[in-house]
């Protein structure tokens, strides 16, 4: 719940702090100063905080603790993976062509522009209606020119599953580097960069009960992955990424992430049970488009109700749920979805997106709740739209949205 | 993020002043249809009007849209309620923007409005309270 007593129902977004991590935080910030860089006995300690938590976080995804680099978070991890990765794998000869996926998130989507503006080439694959992406299509798609692929594990938007075991044994045969944005799997789906052949992993700490401003790009060393840093500086963690470190905020995130691999059957089981009352509940509300796949991340519901209008739907949602809806699922403007649209949504389907995503606090009362507020809002906006009239009396969908393609399962 | 919830809010409000009125008729007899929008425009308004005596005696509207949509389908269903024919399609969608405050892109809802019950009152199809319509 929030302050104000809305239901919240937007752990994709965001999530709450856990009450331990804000401990460990505020104890950081009430031990007295010390910058990691310092080479004396307050700076030492710090530093030693830093390193306990870098193994925290590195202990999550099966990585070394050496291969963490401390980033401001997600974004900055995907900017320095795709601009750095791909700009040294060019000097280094090793080829100027970027693929990634036209479903990813932004923070993906623009450096892989920056990228296309400096002269590299860049595909963006189209997925399938349901989001995922076969690799049979990246693996038509890389060539030996192919220096990079960038993907996310789970999509934030519809919670699709993709197969990174697949995608970095495509990655590996053209010597491709395969990055990963893991902000919304970490925690939730195992990883264990061990066992997979990826190179690079970005993760968040606020998607994870951790702050917000802190995340870690995780960097594959052996063999050795290389990187062109974004921004020139102090020379901190090895010279790819300059700046005084923020030991609070470290801290925040190892601890996060600690718990995680401590809660991980626990969170999966939990997360589980709610998912699938969701999805019980969202069956009993005819009409819904499912923007996904049944089998996607348990934390991520993503629906359309045909017939109705996203602005409307939003703002009737709003009064009691805290959920993405509309265009909040990808961005403060009013443009539908990109992830949507790709999906071959048509935009009035896609602005009525309602993205419901769940986590440790929420209940079943809380879904229950969610879903009979969802279910009215649904119903009030039916009774006065003439596009529902015609879908209930019996008129395609299709025809109804004027589209040539079928709209999507329905849910 | 204080506009915002100014937005939402009045958005809310404005269904709950407009909404309640909408809907096709439930009652048996003669209507004129009219429409204009479409879903892919992002905004379509339906309109039913009973004539009788030479005056607008009911007017029932569907709507599929904002809110600001819904309240500009609304109002005009219910000031043309009582005129003339002739006197209903003075009304404008300007005449819609000023009453409601709806500027920028709304206007062109405003506008769905004004088309929508035009064409049910210059020619609109007679018909038996429902007509379904694909697109």
């Amino acid at each position: 719940m929030t302050a104000s007593g809305r239901l919240y129902l937007d752990y994709a977004a965001t999530t709450p702090v856990d009450p331990a991590v804000v401990d460990a935080v505020a104890r950081t910030l009430a031990s007295g100063p010390g910058n990691p860089s310092s080479d004396h006995e307050a700076g030492r300690c710090a530093a030693a905080t830093v390193e306990s938590a870098r193994g925290r976080v590195a202990g999550l995804i099966g990585g070394r603790a050496a291969e963490i680099v401390w980033t401001s978070g997600a974004t900055e991890a995907d900017a320095l993976a795709i601009l750095g990765g791909a700009r040294q794998q060019r000097a280094r000869g090793r080829g100027d062509h970027v693929v990634t996926l036209a479903t990813a998130h932004r923070a993906v989507l623009a450096p892989c522009a920056e990228l296309e503006a400096e002269g590299f080439r860049v595909t963006r694959l189209a997925p399938d209606r349901d989001g995922a992406l076969p690799p049979e299509r990246l693996a038509e798609a890389v060539t030996e020119r192919t220096c990079l692929i960038t993907l996310l594990h789970v999509n934030n938007e519809t919670g699709v599953c993709h197969d990174i075991a697949a995608m970095g044994h495509i990655a590996r045969r053209v010597g491709a580097l395969l990055h990963v944005d893991a902000s919304q799997s970490a925690g939730r789906l195992p990883i264990d960069v061990g066992a997979l052949p990826v190179d690079l992993l970005s993760l968040s700490a606020h998607k994870l009960y951790g702050p917000q401003g802190v995340g870690a790009l995780w960097v594959r060393s052996r063999p050795r992955v290389r990187l062109k840093p974004l921004f020139s500086g102090g020379g901190q963690e090895n010279g790819l990424r300059g700046g005084t470190l923020a030991v609070h905020q470290i801290v925040g995130m190892g601890e996060a992430f600690r718990l995680a691999c401590e809660r991980f059957q626990a969170d999966d089981s939990s997360l589980r049970a709610l998912s699938a009352r969701l999805r019980r509940g969202l069956a009993g509300i005819p009409g819904l488009v499912l923007n996904g796949r049944a089998d996607g991340a348990p934390h991520i519901v993503n629906v359309s109700p045909l017939g109705v209008h996203g602005e409307s739907l939003a703002a009737l949602l709003d009064a009691d749920l805290c959920v993405s809806a509309g265009s909040a699922c990808s961005s403060h403007d009013r443009e539908p979805s990109h992830v949507l649209r790709a999906m071959g949504r048509p935009d009035a389907l896609a602005a009525a997106a309602v993205r419901l995503s769940l986590g440790r606090g929420v209940t079943e009362r809380m879904i229950d709740a969610a879903v009979e507020r969802l279910a009215a809002a649904v119903q009030t906006l039916r009774a006065v739209s003439p596009l529902w009239r015609e879908i209930a009396a019996g008129s395609a969908p299709e025809l109804v949205y004027g589209v040539d393609g079928p709209l999507g399962r329905v849910a | 993020m204080a506009d915002a919830d100014h937005d939402l809010e009045r958005a809310r409000a404005r269904l709950a002043r407009w909404a309640p009125h909408a809907g096709a008729p439930a009652a048996p007899g003669r209507y004129r249809y009219g429409t204009a929008g479409r879903a892919r425009e992002g905004t379509r308004v339906d309109y039913w009007v009973k004539v009788s005596g030479g005056r607008i005696e009911a007017v029932y509207f569907q709507v599929f849209g904002a809110p600001s949509a819904v309240a500009a389908a609304g109002w005009l269903a219910g000031r043309v309620r009582d005129m003339s024919p002739e006197q209903a399609r003075a009304v404008s969608g300007l005449d819609i923007c000023r009453a409601l405050e709806l500027g920028g892109e709304r206007a062109g809802e405003a506008l769905v409005a004004e088309d929508a019950l035009a064409a049910a009152l210059e020619g609109g199809d007679e018909v038996d309270r429902h007509v379904p319509r694909g697109g």
